[in-house]
C-alpha cells in the first residue's frame, strides 16, 4: 500500500511540476486524497520556498570569476626557450639577451602590419585573435599594480568600443556582443582582484598615492565607459539588451566594490 | 549554424576544444539550478555564490576528461557541487549547516517586494531549511535536488547513483517526516 502511495505522490508531484494544482491531483486519486493532501501541500511549500531566484548581479559576478579563470588558464605560458644549435657560436652573448633581441626583431618586422590591422577588429573577425594576443602581451609587461589597473581599464574601454561598433551594424551579431560583454566583465573582475590585493597587502598607514590616483582615474573612466554603453542601449537589438543591462550592472558593482575598498583604507576621494 | 541552436553535447564538444562562448552558454543554462541547490545546502547566499563559482571552475578544469555517455551535464555538475558542498561544510565545521535563523538575508527573485514580504520570505526559508535539518542526509539531498534544483526523479537517481525506486522512497519518507514535524509544531503552538 505504501509503495502505491509513493507512486501516487510521485505522479502528483510531476503534475504539480507541470502546473496542475493540488486540488486537481487529489481529484484524480479520491481514495487516498486524505493521506495525499498534507504531503502534497508540504511539497508545494518546500518547492516555493527553496526555489529562490538567482539575482542577476550574483549571476554576473560568478560568471566574471569563472570566465576570468578560463582566460587565465588559456593565457600563453612562458616557455623554456632553447637556442638552436646553429646559433651556438653566438653563445658568447647571454641567451636571454639573444632571445629577447630575436623576438623584438621578429615582432617588429612580421607583426607590425598585422598588429596594426587587428587594432580595429571585433569578436568574430579573423584578426581578432591577434588583438587578444597583443593584449595578453601588454598584460605581461604591466608589472606594477598601477600599470595593471591602467591596462584593465583600457581593456574595458576597448570592449565597450567593440560593442558599440558591432551594435552600430545593420545586422548586429548578438554572439559577438555577448562575447565582448563577457570579456569586459572578466576584465572588471580582474581589475577588482588587483585593487583588493594591493589594498589588503599594504602596510599599516602605507598608502600608495600613485596607486590610489590610478584607481580613481580608472573609476572615472569606467563611469564614462558605462555612460557610452548606456547611450548605445537604444540602438542594440532587443535580444542583446539583457546582456547590456548585466554589463552596466557589472560596471556599477565594480565601481562600488573599489569605492568601498578605498573607503575601508581611508583613501576615498584622496585624489579629488 | 548559430551557437544558440547547438545542443548540450555540441556545446560541450566546442567548450572542450577551447570555445569560451560555448562554455559561457553551458554556464548560463545550468548556473541557476546549481546555485539554488547550494543555497539550500549551505544556507548563506555568500557561501552559495563562492561555491557555485568553484563548481564551474572545477568543471572547466575537468571538462577535457568529461564524457557524456548519455548522462546529462547537469548530473555531472551536481556531483561536483555535492562534493564541493561537503568540503565547504567540513571546512566550516564549527558553523551550523543551517545558520539561517540569526543571520540569513535571502536575496531572492522577490527582492523588489516590499520589506514585509521580504522578511516573510526569509522567515519561510529559515523555517524550511531548519525543518530539513531533522531529516537524514539522504532525505535532505533528495529534497534539495528535487525542489531546489528542480531535477526529475531520473536525474536525482543519476546524481546520487541510486535507483529511481530508492529516490522515490526517500522523497516520500522525507515529505512525510516534514509534515509530521510541522503538525507537531502546530499542535504545540495551538496548545500555548
Amino acid at each position: 500500500m505504501e509503495i502505491d502511495t509513493q507512486e501516487t505522490v510521485q505522479e502528483c508531484l510531476e503534475l504539480l511540476r507541470h502546473g496542475s494544482s493540488v486540488e486537481e491531483c487529489l481529484a484524480l486519486y479520491p481514495d487516498v486524497a486524505e493521506e495525499l493532501e498534507p504531503i502534497l501541500l508540504s511539497a508545494v511549500s518546500i518547492r516555493a520556498t527553496l526555489q529562490t531566484g538567482l539575482p542577476s548581479s550574483t549571476r554576473t559576478r560568478i560568471k566574471g570569476r569563472v570566465l576570468t579563470e578560463w582566460d587565465r588558464q588559456r593565457q600563453p605560458k612562458r616557455r623554456d626557450w632553447r637556442l638552436p644549435s646553429i646559433f651556438s657560436r653566438l653563445a658568447i652573448f647571454p641567451r636571454s639577451a639573444f632571445v629577447a633581441a630575436s623576438l623584438i626583431v621578429v615582432l617588429v618586422l612580421a607583426g607590425f602590419g598585422t598588429n596594426t590591422a587587428s587594432a580595429n577588429t571585433v569578436p568574430g573577425d579573423v584578426l581578432y585573435p591577434v588583438k587578444e594576443f597583443r593584449e595578453s602581451v601588454q598584460l605581461w609587461f604591466a608589472r606594477s599594480p598601477e600599470a595593471k589597473v591602467e591596462h584593465y581599464t583600457n581593456l574595458v574601454k576597448e570592449r565597450v568600443a567593440e560593442v558599440r561598433k558591432i551594435a552600430a551594424k545593420k545586422q548586429a551579431d548578438l554572439d559577438a556582443i555577448s562575447d565582448a560583454l563577457t570579456r569586459m566583465e572578466g576584465h572588471l573582475t580582474a581589475l577588482n582582484v588587483v585593487v583588493q590585493s594591493k589594498l589588503t597587502d599594504r602596510a599599516e598607514n602605507d598608502i600608495d598615492i600613485r596607486f590610489v590616483a590610478a584607481v580613481q582615474r580608472s573609476m572615472d573612466e569606467q563611469g564614462a565607459a558605462g555612460d557610452r554603453l548606456a547611450a548605445a542601449l537604444d540602438d542594440v537589438p532587443e535580444d542583446a539588451r539583457l546582456g547590456f543591462n548585466d554589463a552596466l550592472t557589472a560596471i556599477g558593482l565594480a565601481r562600488d566594490r573599489v569605492d568601498a575598498a578605498l573607503e575601508a583604507v581611508g583613501t576615498s576621494g584622496i585624489g579629488d | 549554424m548559430s551557437e544558440k541552436t547547438l545542443n548540450e553535447e555540441e556545446l560541450v564538444l566546442s567548450a572542450q576544444k577551447g570555445d569560451r562562448s560555448a562554455f559561457a552558454q553551458l554556464y548560463e543554462a545550468n548556473v541557476e539550478k546549481v546555485y539554488r541547490y547550494l543555497l539550500s545546502r549551505l544556507g548563506e547566499p555568500a557561501d552559495a555564490e563562492d561555491v557555485t563559482a568553484e563548481v564551474f571552475i572545477n568543471a572547466m578544469r575537468s571538462l577535457p576528461s568529461y564524457r557524456s555517455k548519455g548522462t546529462p551535464l547537469i548530473a555531472w555538475l551536481f556531483r561536483i557541487a555535492h562534493n564541493q558542498a561537503v568540503n565547504h561544510l567540513k571546512k566550516n565545521a564549527r558553523r551550523r549547516e543551517t545558520p539561517l535563523e540569526e543571520t540569513h538575508q535571502v536575496e531572492t527573485a522577490t527582492a523588489y517586494d516590499g520589506p514585509e514580504e521580504e522578511v516573510l520570505d526569509q522567515v519561510r526559508f529559515a523555517e524550511v531549511v531548519h525543518a530539513m535539518g531533522d531529516l537524514t542526509n539522504l532525505q535532505r539531498e533528495v529534497l534539495n535536488l528535487r525542489f531546489a534544483a528542480d531535477l526529475s526523479i531520473a536525474e536525482v537517481a543519476n546524481v546520487m547513483s541510486r535507483k529511481e525506486g530508492a529516490v522515490k522512497f526517500l522523497q516520500f519518507s522525507a515529505l512525510r517526516a516534514l509534515r509530521r514535524g510541522w503538525s507537531q509544531q502546530e499542535a504545540v503552538s495551538h496548545g500555548n
